[in-house]
């Protein structure tokens, strides 16, 4: 209902302040993880490898959104901030993994097959023990 | 284990229900869910790209056409041509950084913009979840001062949850007569199905 032949009202104006501050905060999601890509082609001197890592993002993202789905949170700023930190832990422990497999694949003998040095590498990493 | 460490040291913040406690919850939800299902990916999914990724190379080594491929790409590499088109490229520099930096600027611009009507409606519609009534003037009168009515409705949260909010809002420098408690008790009945806890909802709706 138009009462005045005013554009915007305050309130209206404070509303759509609101989202895109939302709409920055979720932006930021895209830049951190621009940020992580080039750290890790840095790091690892492999695109290949970098963007092994990153797809465990996607996979963090699965799980993510459905807890926040079930506990029934909105997209709010603390969410998103959740969602940044995740994608870190997420990547650092991709970085491992991909680590300790090179590793294996570095110091593999020389009647061994690649595919055994892999298995290696993974087991090596699932039960810290040697 | 780091994956263990860190979702075990978050489960506190997520079973614990005190004042005070909503705020980092919805921090530390999506840390738990994605560590479960990345951890999936870490350990299983990767040894098997690996291991795709050497099917993938033992292919290119043996079929012919990868071979084919393979000496296309070596000639290329040992002729003239790629030289030849950095040089006709070179003297459109400037084009080029042009084009680059736009498309650097339209990725970059936060969000895409939505149709005017489509941003109104729902800002005229997010101001009617609360019913008409004292409470709501009250709301209108003290809460809109700082945010909108918008901000309260999604947030969500329990009774204490409210209180404790309140209690601190108050300490802000919010004017907020501390005798209209209904306010809460509406809140949080409003937006049961967002509280944790449905014991807690039934003594809301009581």
């Amino acid at each position: 209902m138009v009462t005045s032949r005013v554009w915007f009202t305050a309130k209206q104006k404070a509303e759509l302040w609101e989202r895109w501050r939302n709409g920055q905060s979720a932006a930021a999601i895209s830049r951190a993880l621009a940020i992580i890509f080039v750290l890790l082609l840095l790091a690892f001197h492999s695109v290949s490898d970098s963007l092994l890592i990153m797809l465990s993002v996607p996979f963090a993202l699965v799980g993510g959104v459905f807890l926040q789905w079930l506990l029934g949170y909105s997209m709010t700023t603390d969410v998103i901030i959740g969602y940044i930190a995740l994608f870190a832990v997420a990547i650092q422990t991709g970085i491992i993994m991909i680590i300790f497999i090179r590793q294996a694949l570095a110091r593999r003998a020389a009647n061994e097959t690649r595919m055994d040095a892999v298995i290696d590498g993974s087991v090596l990493r699932l039960r810290q023990s040697s | 284990m780091t994956v263990a460490a860190t979702t075990l040291s978050l489960l506190p913040i997520m079973i614990s229900n005190g004042p005070g406690i909503e705020i980092m919850k919805p921090i530390a939800t999506p840390t738990i869910g994605g560590m479960i299902s990345s951890t999936i990916y870490v350990l299983f999914l990767i040894p098997c790209l690996f291991a795709i990724g050497d099917d993938i190379r033992r292919y290119q080594q043996q079929s012919p056409s990868a071979a084919r491929a393979r000496a296309w790409f070596d000639d290329l590499r040992a002729s003239d041509k790629p030289a030849a088109m950095l040089r006709r490229v070179e003297g459109k520099r400037i084009a080029g950084f042009l084009i680059v930096g736009f498309i650097l600027l339209l990725s970059s611009s936060s969000v895409p913009l939505p149709s005017v009507p489509a941003m109104i409606g729902p800002a005229l519609a997010s101001a009617d979840v609360f019913p008409e009534g004292p409470e709501k003037a009250v709301m209108l009168q003290h809460c809109e001062t700082c945010h909108t009515l918008n901000a309260i409705a999604g947030a969500g949260g329990t009774e204490a949850g409210w209180t404790d909010r309140i209690n601190r809002m108050i300490r802000w420098g919010s004017k907020i007569p501390r005798d209209q408690v209904p306010i809460w008790l509406l809140i949080s009945q409003q937006y049961c199905h967002r509280v944790l806890n449905p014991q807690l909802c039934r003594v809301a709706r009581a």
